[in-house]
């Protein structure tokens, strides 16, 4: 096994492309059995339904929402903009449909035409093509900090009725967020990494979505069968990693090292 | 646009690409790890492309203020527009190292920097006060939790509390780091999952469309 495994893999990465496989294979076998009618009961998600909420308190009031797509890249490694998307689809969708302005802004240029992209579409897809307005999607800069500087000017001189934060943002998210607790918007966030700035988005936001959330977020908006099916998959992932952790600590307890031995191979 | 070239080309693509990546990481060949490389590197150079679409959407938003006098926004845009300009024009011709290009980036960013570092001190107290408040149980656990590890922070806390900082200790040592740890594993699962949905085009949401 060991020469198999210097062979093909880099030293302690061999498990971990099975466990991938067969995860993929896992997933996509409950997607396929969602979309044959297989059901789960999914929990209602609080920051959802106040979106709603909130684009209702932006027409109302006269005000417009304002949505940030966050300040990374579209690259790999960029989990939070990924989460970002379907809900900017879905409250574009939802604003196009109550005749709510939407500011959309984005912090790094190589997003900025997928971004402009789904509002336009959403627009089309609501069945309101004329709400769509290029001027509303903005490109403030790619520094984390003119980025905040451009949107707190948004919030403050447009003032904004819902503040939506989606997306990885850095240490500047604490000044948007209170620019837009000034102006009185309700503010509802989401991030899916495990920094510093998670603190920021539960201080400052009335609703916040945190990493697994985002994911079922993004399913629970869809209604897609399929999407509604990894979220059942992530729950069993996590029981089947619940019960390795479990047996781990007491195989390793017991001296018995085989469990660690095969994650490391 | 047919749906060929509007849906499939580049859903075949990003399957295709996407699975390359995630499953070159593990394996030890040149031609992968080259390539994977290669690959990362494209990200990149498209990002400076990128960049021009960027300047072109806030030449054409300010650009539109400044020919229509929008009342009292147009001076702003102006300024806007003619630091890019100057910017960039400075950068092209002297280079990004160079003296001149250092003194326009430390009097135009590295200030408006700074004041955003020291503004989010006084947010961030605002923000604290706001949400500390011990209206229920959970409330009152967590506020309890940070007046321990914020006098865990103070000498002074250690001269008159020392038993109260071994116990402040064990809770940063093992509740912290363990919820911490089941956090990171659950968000790692998400996002897995979230990568296969996209890749597989189970969600097209990054498309533009549902469908």
């Amino acid at each position: 096994m060991t020469g198999v495994q210097k062979m093909f893999f880099i030293e302690g990465r061999g498990a971990l492309f099975f466990f991938m496989i067969a995860v993929y294979a896992v997933t996509y076998a409950v997607s396929e059995w969602a979309k044959k009618g297989k059901t789960w009961e999914l929990r209602k998600l609080a920051p959802i339904d106040a979106i709603s909420e909130g684009i209702g308190r932006a027409v109302e009031l006269g005000r417009p929402v304002h949505f940030s797509a966050g300040v990374d890249r579209a690259g790999p490694g960029d989990p939070d903009r990924s989460h970002a998307y379907p809900m900017l689809r879905y409250v574009a969708m939802n604003c196009a449909q109550r005749n709510c302005r939407l500011i959309t802004t984005v912090g790094k240029a190589d997003v900025y035409a997928v971004i402009d992209q789904i509002v336009r579409e959403a627009a089309i897809d609501a069945g309101k093509p004329e709400w769509y307005n290029p001027e509303d999607t903005r490109f403030l800069g790619e520094d984390q900090f003119v980025y905040a500087a451009g949107v707190m000017g948004i919030l403050a001189r447009e003032k904004v009725a819902t503040n939506l934060m989606f997306g990885y943002h850095r240490g500047s998210l604490i000044n948007m967020l209170e620019a837009g607790r000034m102006v009185g918007a309700l503010q509802i966030g989401g991030m899916a990494r495990m920094t510093g700035e998670l603190g920021f988005m539960a201080l400052g936001c009335d609703y916040f979505l945190v990493l697994e959330e985002l994911v079922a977020a993004a399913a629970y908006i869809s209604q897609d069968p399929g999407q509604l099916g990894t979220v059942a998959t992530q729950d069993y992932i996590k029981f089947f990693l619940i019960a390795v952790i479990a047996l781990g600590a007491l195989l390793i307890t017991g001296g018995i090292e085989v469990l660690v031995n095969l994650v490391n191979w | 646009m047919s749906v060929v070239v509007r849906k499939y080309i580049p859903l075949a693509i990003v399957a295709v690409l996407g699975f390359f990546m995630i499953f070159s990481y593990p394996l030890d060949n040149a031609v992968t790890t080259a390539a994977s490389s290669s690959l990362g590197k494209w990200v990149i150079i498209l990002s400076s492309f990128a960049l021009g679409l960027g300047a072109i959407n806030m030449f054409l938003i300010h650009g539109k203020r400044v020919t229509t006098r929008e009342t009292g926004r147009w001076q702003y845009s102006l300024s806007l527009l003619g630091s890019l300009v100057i910017v960039a024009l400075l950068g092209f011709t002297t280079g990004v190292d160079s003296d001149t290009y250092a003194f326009l980036y430390d009097i135009l960013i590295g200030a408006g920097r700074l004041t955003f570092v020291s503004l989010r001190g006084f947010f961030v107290f605002s923000a604290f006060y706001r949400a500390y408040r011990a209206r229920t149980w959970e409330g009152g656990v967590m506020l309890a939790g940070t007046i321990l590890v914020m006098m865990y922070q103070v000498p002074i806390a250690e001269l008159f509390f020392p038993q109260l900082n071994v116990f402040t200790k064990w809770l940063l040592d093992v509740p912290f780091v363990a919820g911490n740890r089941a956090i990171a594993v659950i968000g790692g699962i998400a996002m897995v999952i979230m990568a296969f949905r996209i890749i597989t085009g189970i969600d097209k949401s990054w498309m533009g469309g549902s469908d």
